[in-house]
């Protein structure tokens, strides 16, 4: 499995996730790939109305990574704040036609 | 730069019509026409807050349409489009159009028509506002709203109760609000027992769907007294914008948008926090009032449930918070919102809201667009 990748700017080196085309903190245009590991839950909400070919309920969650913070679908149905997780590539949804795939999160 | 005025208002009643959204953009112009006696004025501009006109019916172009339907030609016309911000940056428009002297009379106009797809559709529609990363993991409005709910209340220990009193306090506003969408009250009793949409919040903390339309006319101030007797003069208009991404925020409590735009329209307006007497806040769920009436600098950060609680922003409170309903009661038809917030403060600063009046002479519309991402902050002043 792939470990989450974020992205680091090669000027100021600053991390953000999703990819911008400038830098968010010196609007430098040029960014590395870094490999994140372990993370803690910030917060999270369980969803009961969710979209068409989303999981029924939906657990989403905000991680921490030692500053960066990212939100993802979280493979638990217990979730905690402060949880440890680590994140992985994995399904989302389960629509018909293309299935879509993304970060999540699982608890370590 | 020359002072504005709103010289008229109009408001269609909020809920569900069967009709398409340019005729409730139509209604309510028509109201406002009449309203600031401008039926026979030649109007330089037209501008239309609506975010999806195009996804709810399938049809574009709408504030050209709007101008022909009105006989309003030439004047120019556009859609300002800004998600839920739509009617507040019309406003801004509106405003620059007349302040500038491009324009001698505007109309700013602001309308949706949701029910014209199902909820699901709906909510569809507003989630693809969202970042890619974050619609991909099947995101919604409502579950940013929960995921910000459960972290301010761990931060501040702020009580659930009090947030659900939100929602209380604009329904009982709403009863007395003929064009508001929910005409009963509720407890918070009901609101904690309504089923769970996003934990920790619950069907009751959030708005509803819903279509209608709202209207303004803008006028030079100097001008103003020639159509009515009560103008009410535009003080001080703001706006700014917060990252798209959620996560990416500073600090998950606070609408920095909000504050930014905030601050501006205080500092157009010479005016501060403490002398706005009456406001309009984006409710699209219970906590966000609270949120925004911190950052606006009303009270506090984590400290704006208290005024709930205490009532402070109650209709017979020092500071009035969602006489017309808010979202929550009023309804929330996209587009329209950012313009009915506005004509509830102007008729406020009239006198001519009946059983719902509150004393008041300068007051503050809040239009947030998205999650925060945006935010168009007014403040109008009684003459």
């Amino acid at each position: 499995m792939d470990p989450l990748v974020a992205y680091r700017c090669t000027k100021c080196g600053q991390r953000t996730y999703p990819r911008h085309s400038r830098c968010p903190k010196c609007r430098n245009g040029d960014f590395v790939d870094v490999k994140l590991s372990e993370g803690k839950v910030v917060t999270h909400t369980t969803l009961t109305a969710t979209r068409p070919g989303f999981a029924k309920p939906l657990v989403l969650a905000i991680v921490e990574f030692d500053g960066l913070r990212i939100l993802g679908q979280l493979i638990s149905s217990e979730p905690r704040v402060d949880m440890k997780v680590r994140p992985e590539i994995g399904g989302l949804s389960d629509s018909d036609g293309a299935r879509s795939v993304g970060i999540r999160f699982v608890p370590k | 730069m020359r002072d504005v005025a709103v010289i008229g208002s109009g408001v269609t009643k909020f809920g569900k019509h069967d009709v398409s959204v340019l005729q409730l953009l139509a209604e309510a112009s028509m109201k406002a026409l009449r309203d600031s006696k401008t039926t026979n004025e030649k109007f330089g501009m037209v501008l239309v807050g609506n975010m999806a006109s195009g996804e709810f019916e399938g049809k574009s172009g709408i504030a050209n349409a709007l101008v022909s339907d009105l006989a309003l030609e030439p004047a120019f016309a556009s859609k300002i489009e800004n998600t839920s911000g739509s009617g507040g940056a019309a406003f801004l428009a509106g405003w620059l159009s007349v302040a500038s002297g491009q324009s001698d009379l505007s109309l700013v106009a602001g309308g949706e028509r949701m029910s014209s797809v199902s909820t699901e559709r709906a909510t569809e529609i507003i989630a693809s506002l969202t970042h890619e990363e974050e619609f991909k993991q099947g995101v919604t409005l409502l579950s940013f709203a929960g995921l910000t709910a459960r972290h301010y209340m761990e931060r501040y220990a702020a009580p659930r109760e009090a947030i659900a009193k939100v929602a209380v306090k604009n329904h009982d506003n709403g009863c007395l609000n003929p064009n508001a969408q929910f005409q009963k009250r509720i407890t918070v009793e009901q609101v904690l027992s309504s089923p769970i949409i996003a934990d920790p919040l619950r069907l009751y903390d959030f708005c509803p769907i819903t279509d209608g339309a709202a209207a303004l006319v803008l006028a030079p101030l100097e001008k103003a007294r020639s159509f009515i007797g009560k103008p009410v003069r535009v003080a001080g208009v703001g706006g700014a914008t917060d990252t798209h991404v959620v996560h990416e925020r500073e600090d998950l409590t606070v609408m920095s948008a909000v504050k930014r735009a905030g601050e501006n329209a205080y500092r157009m307006s010479g005016k501060g926090p403490k002398d706005i007497e009456v406001a309009e806040l984006h409710d699209m769920f219970t906590l966000m009032e609270i949120i925004q009436s911190e950052d606006l600098g009303f009270f506090k950060k984590g400290e704006g449930w208290r005024a709930v609680e205490d009532g402070v922003t109650s209709r017979s409170g020092k500071l009035p918070i969602n006489t017309s309903g808010g979202l929550k009661a009023k309804g929330h038809p996209i587009g329209a919102t950012g313009v009915a917030q506005l004509a509830e403060v102007t008729r406020q600063l009239q006198g001519v809201c009946g059983d719902r009046q509150v004393e008041a002479r300068l007051g503050l519309a809040c239009n947030v667009a998205g999650f925060g991402n945006n935010a168009v902050v007014s403040i109008l002043e009684r003459t």
